[in-house]
Parts: structure tokens; C-alpha cells; sequence
């Protein structure tokens, strides 16, 4: 049985008498010790469908449909209280800037211990030690000094690795990892991303990552969810998905890296921008930006279905491969 | 395409004081740029590229004119700018127009978009009269495919991409030859990144623009660039073609950035190791400013500073740049 179920979420804002839907029918599983990329553009509801599942949406928004069943209960509905004992216990969060996450006027010994001390019965001396242990796990150099330290006194790739060591405080089953590497140097993401697959590795860490770097997923996830608009228009294992995408937006987006286009060369655009909540159009969301949308894609939203192994949310799917 | 040199930067140093008490005796300073010489043909995309802290954008804004460099010269068509009185630097100014990294920043959110494309003009062009100010603000409109009808809306009216899209407007008003372009796809997502980049590419064309292009990402660079430049804490490490460059990486710190760029093709993730943090600006390392992270770094190059020379069709700033080069 999977360790995370989401089935049918769905997240709405309500807006002066209407109700936006951020999130609609997302469906995906993650095993313990695997890795999930998410991956979509600004505006596509990948943050949102991490903030849901940590029970994180915040007021007036809501999870008005679906389950997320983790441990045998269902954190949609689960009380604040028992949320707190999952959150950061048996599922952290880490977010795309440490300097956010880390609290400025306070050292991270201080931020560790007290994380600690808050989810279980132990002492100051013990609590200490597992922190100092935590922080030689990812590679913080002289751990003991650094336990002492100011987040402004690191640099951000050592700040970003606190933060790891943090979530991994609690021996999480699961880390969600929103943009990790967004706001860290290619080397420094190198290396971060490097530790994050060691340490899910060696401690059987189911790891969902965010991201808008399609590049950055590829290299380490072993399934892939792409979002637009609110709901995934294709999963599947990703070396497939990005060898032989199947949705148009999929397709598009990866037709658009520099990469996989010729130096000096026009790159391929998709025309338009990402549709605002307030204004998703009917049927296939992506249907005006879509070279192959017709009447039908108007008119129906496409299910998420199975073709050939894959889950694609398109009407032409057999036709575009 | 490319010809004489447009732009020469010779041994460029920009010290910035750091805001130390009045009491103290010691004055710190960053060593924002150490010594950074290049020369950018006309035509040419010419790249910059490093990681934060790296003097990029020191550089870009020294070139500009926006910051006095504290030692060397900048050179523009052959006329030496940085100590030039305002009034002689204004003809240049209009010759070089800069395109920012946010676009929600650099535009002024109470100006409609026609003001906003019209203040160059405006400035600049005195001279002309308010009807050839409104054809040539539409010309410019049409040519980067915007819509007439956004001259009467606000900034806050429009996405990221589109923002950008006015913001490489308004450098084209005054009809420059050169275009410092710092970061410009960076806070964009893909599908638009690849919309302003082609963008830029089909002004270059039209118009013979020569740009330097600032960035942080080797993929754009790669794309995008004919020359790039390689920085390391205020340093130039290795100046060449970008097929070149990308093909065969000579200088030290090069190749790791290469190897650490995700690809798509690879199905296990590579990590490089490089040993260390990047030093700090205010107390670069003596000799090679790479040497405390370099994995091929000898006595030489914790002693003498490597100078930028020519070797297989390039410059290296490197002391083993020919052994390193081989392997």
C-alpha cells in the first residue's frame, strides 16, 4: 500500500459570492523512499497541492473535496491538534528561500532544539547532541560551531542545508521540498540536490519535490506530475515523460528549454500565458494556447486517463506521440 | 557579423566601502571587480555568466555608466566613458540602453505604458515634434508585437513576460546600438523565457544589435550567447566563442559550472564535488582567486595571480590551463 493517497483534491477559494478552484480532481500515490517531482509553471497549483496535503491552506481557502490518506487516517480532515503531530513530525517542509524559514534573532541550536523538544519528551543535553548529529549528516562543516551560529552568519547554501537538517530532524517519512534550489547557485544546487537524494536514500525518505525546472527533476525523481492550471495533465515515470511527452503543454514546455533546441536557433514558444484562476477557460484549460485543440476541446475537460502506460489528461493523446 | 570593438573594459577594479562605525579604524572593502578586461565586438551577444557575488552586474552597470569604476578604463567606440562630465556622457547614453531583471521593479507602476515608452523619447529627442513621437512609440509597438491598444493600460495590467516585452520596448526608443541586457528571462517562467529570448534574438538581427547579456544560466548562455565570458569573485576566468567554451572548458572553475548544470538526457544524478564556499569579496584569496576550491591548484597559484591569456583560440586565466585542457 502507498504511504501518501491523494484522491480527487480539490482546494477553493471563495470570492465575492463565487468560488475559485485552485486545485481540481488531483489524484497521485508516493511509496515510502521514492521521489515525485511536480513540476508546472507559476500559477499551475503545484504549491497548493503541497500546502494541502500539510493541511496549510490558508483562510478563507479550503480542501472542499478529496482525501489525503497517510498513516490509515485522512489528513483532509484531520483536527489542528492531530495535524500538528504529522506536520514537521512525520512530514517536513522545506521551502525555496531558508532565510523565510530559518528565524533571524535566534541561532539554529536554539531553532533545532526547540523543534525537537516541541514534538518529544527529551532533554536539553540529549537534544543538543541529535541536532549537532543532524548537522554532520548534511555536511555542515565544524557542526558544534555551527550550532551556535546566526542564520546571517551562513551562506545560503549552508543555511538551505540547516534547513534540511531541521526537517530531517524527526526522521520524517516523507519531505516535501518546495523549489529547494531556486534561489541557490547551479554548484551549490548541485550539491544540495546531491545530499537530499542521499539522505532520502539512506533513511527510506519519500521525497516530493516542487519545481519549474524540468532539468532539475529529470535527474532526480523517478515519476513526474506535470500541472497546469489546477489540475495534471500527465504522470508517469519520468525518464518516459520526458523522452516522449504526451500532453501538448508537456510537449510545449520542454520544446521551449534552450537545451533541447538548436544554439543561435528560434526556440519554440507557447503562444499566451498561464490563465489566471478567476478565469480558466471551459473545457481543456490549455485549449487556447493548444495547436491541436478543436471543438471538442472547447467544449469537454479531458479525463486524466491511461495511454500506454501514462496518465495524460488530453482528447488527442493516441494522435500526438 | 562581428567587427571592431564596441566596448573595451581594461584592468576594471570596483571597490565598494562596506558601512563600517566611524570609530573604526579599518575600512573594508568588497572587491567587487579585480582587474576584469574584455573587449566586445559590434554584433555580438556577448555573454557574462557566473554564480552571485561573481561582479556581473558590477560589471554590466560600470559598462553602463551607472557606477564609476575605482581603477582602469571603459572605452565606448573608441572614446574613454567612465570619467566622462554629464553632459558628454548624455550622446552616449542614448547609444546604450539597459534591460533589467524585474520587470515588476523597473517600470513605473503610475505611468501608463505609452508614457512610459514615450520618457526616452522625451529626453533624448527634444527635437521632436509630439505627432513623430506618437508614430515612432507605435512603430517601436508593432515591432516587438505589442498590442496597441496596452499604451492606456498600467504595468500592474500585465504578466511577467509581457512586462519585459515594454521593458525591451522602451530600451529600442531611443534606437540604440548596444543593449545591457542584466538577467532579463530569470524571473520568467519557460514558455515565456522562450518568447522573450526570441524576442531579443530577432531585435539583435533587425536592428544589428551588439547586447552583453548577464546571467547566471548556462543554458540561455549556450543558446544564446557567441561569446561568453566565465567570472569568479571579480575575476574574468576564461573568455570564448560559446561552441567553443561549451565544447571544451579549459579553465578550472568552467568546467565545474558546466558539470553542474541539470540536463535533461541524464537519467542518474552526477554530483560534483567542489570543495569549499566561495570565499568572501571583501578578503579575496591571494594568487588565483579559484585556488582554495581548484582541484588542481599547486604552489603557483596560491603565490601569483594567473593573467588572462590567449591559448587554443580563447583567453584562460589559469596557471594549468594546457595540462587541464588535455585531460
Amino acid at each position: 500500500m502507498a504511504l501518501l493517497e491523494v484522491r480527487g483534491l480539490e482546494v477553493t477559494f471563495p470570492l465575492r459570492g463565487a468560488a475559485l478552484t485552485a486545485l481540481r480532481g488531483v489524484d497521485f500515490t508516493l511509496d515510502a523512499g521514492e521521489r515525485l517531482g511536480i513540476v508546472g509553471e507559476s500559477g499551475a497549483g503545484k504549491s497548493m497541492a503541497a500546502f494541502a496535503i500539510l493541511n496549510l491552506i490558508s483562510e478563507p481557502g479550503r480542501i472542499s473535496a478529496g482525501e489525503i490518506l497517510f498513516d490509515g487516517r485522512d489528513l483532509a480532515r484531520l483536527s489542528d491538534n492531530h495535524m500538528r503531530a504529522i506536520r514537521g513530525n512525520r512530514i517536513a517542509m522545506i521551502f525555496q528561500d531558508p532565510m523565510m524559514t530559518l528565524n533571524p534573532v535566534l541561532t539554529i541550536g536554539t531553532q533545532m532544539v526547540e523543534c525537537l523538544k516541541a514534538h518529544q519528551k527529551i532533554g536539553e543535553a540529549e537534544a543538543k547532541r541529535r541536532a549537532i548529529e543532524k548537522l554532520r549528516e548534511v555536511a555542515i562543516p565544524s557542526p558544534e560551531t555551527r550550532f551556535d551560529s546566526y542564520p546571517h552568519e551562513l551562506s545560503g547554501g549552508l543555511r538551505q542545508r540547516v534547513v534540511i537538517a531541521i526537517a530531517l530532524l524527526l526522521d520524517p517519512a516523507i519531505i516535501i521540498a518546495d523549489e529547494p534550489t531556486t534561489a541557490l547557485d547551479v554548484t551549490i544546487q548541485a550539491e544540495i540536490m546531491g545530499l537530499m537524494i542521499a539522505l532520502c536514500e539512506n533513511h527510506n525518505v519519500g521525497l516530493i519535490l516542487i519545481t519549474h525546472d524540468i532539468a532539475v527533476v529529470s535527474e532526480i525523481t523517478r515519476r513526474l506530475i506535470v500541472m497546469y492550471a489546477g489540475r495534471i495533465v500527465e504522470a508517469g515515470p519520468t525518464a518516459e515523460l520526458i523522452a516522449a511527452p504526451r500532453h501538448p503543454y508537456t510537449r510545449g514546455l520542454l520544446k521551449a528549454l534552450p537545451q533541447k533546441n538548436r544554439p543561435g536557433g528560434m526556440l519554440h514558444q507557447i503562444p499566451g500565458t498561464m490563465p489566471s484562476l478567476a478565469a480558466i477557460p471551459d473545457g481543456c484549460a490549455f485549449h487556447p494556447r493548444c495547436e491541436h485543440a478543436d471543438a471538442r476541446c472547447r467544449r469537454s475537460v479531458p479525463a486524466l486517463r491511461d495511454v500506454g502506460g501514462r496518465l495524460v489528461s488530453c482528447h488527442h493523446a493516441e494522435r500526438i506521440s | 557579423m562581428t567587427g571592431e570593438a564596441l566596448v573595451r573594459v581594461d584592468g576594471v577594479h570596483k571597490h565598494f566601502p562596506v558601512p563600517v562605525s566611524f570609530l573604526s579604524r579599518e575600512k573594508p572593502v568588497v572587491h567587487a571587480l579585480n582587474g576584469v578586461s574584455l573587449e566586445i565586438a559590434r554584433g555580438e551577444a556577448f555573454c557574462v555568466v557566473g554564480e552571485s557575488g561573481c561582479g556581473k552586474t558590477t560589471l554590466g552597470r560600470a559598462i553602463m555608466g551607472l557606477i564609476g569604476p575605482t581603477r582602469g578604463s571603459i572605452s565606448y567606440d573608441d572614446t574613454r566613458i567612465d570619467a566622462l562630465p554629464e553632459d558628454k556622457m548624455l550622446a552616449f547614453r542614448r547609444r546604450m540602453q539597459m534591460v533589467f531583471q524585474n520587470p515588476y521593479a523597473s517600470l513605473n507602476p503610475r505611468m501608463t505604458v505609452r508614457r512610459t515608452l514615450e520618457e526616452p523619447l522625451r529626453f533624448h529627442r527634444p527635437d521632436m515634434t509630439d505627432g513623430e513621437v506618437r508614430d515612432h512609440v507605435e512603430s517601436v509597438m508593432r515591432s516587438v508585437g505589442m498590442d496597441l491598444a496596452w499604451g492606456s493600460r498600467y504595468p500592474h495590467e500585465f504578466s511577467g513576460g509581457q512586462r519585459q516585452r515594454i521593458s525591451i520596448a522602451r530600451a529600442l526608443m531611443v534606437d540604440p546600438e548596444f543593449i545591457v541586457a542584466d538577467e532579463p528571462v530569470s524571473a520568467l517562467d519557460v514558455s515565456v523565457q522562450a518568447q522573450v529570448l526570441n524576442l531579443l534574438m530577432t531585435v539583435r538581427k533587425e536592428r544589428g544589435l551588439t547586447y552583453l547579456f548577464i546571467t547566471h544560466d548556462l543554458s540561455v548562455v549556450e543558446h544564446f550567447g557567441t561569446q561568453v565570458a566565465v567570472m569568479y569573485l571579480g575575476v574574468v576566468c576564461e573568455i570564448a566563442p560559446t561552441a567553443d567554451l561549451f565544447a571544451a572548458p579549459r579553465h578550472p572553475y568552467t568546467r565545474l559550472l558546466l558539470s553542474a548544470i541539470p540536463k535533461l538526457d541524464r537519467k542518474t544524478f552526477e554530483a560534483v564535488r567542489i570543495p569549499g564556499e566561495l570565499p568572501s569579496p571583501l578578503d579575496p584569496p591571494p594568487g588565483c582567486v579559484f585556488h582554495t576550491r581548484c582541484p588542481h591548484a599547486t604552489d603557483l597559484c596560491r603565490r601569483e595571480r594567473p593573467e588572462l591569456r590567449s591559448l587554443a583560440g580563447r583567453s584562460v586565466a589559469c596557471h594549468h590551463a594546457e595540462e587541464i585542457g588535455a585531460g
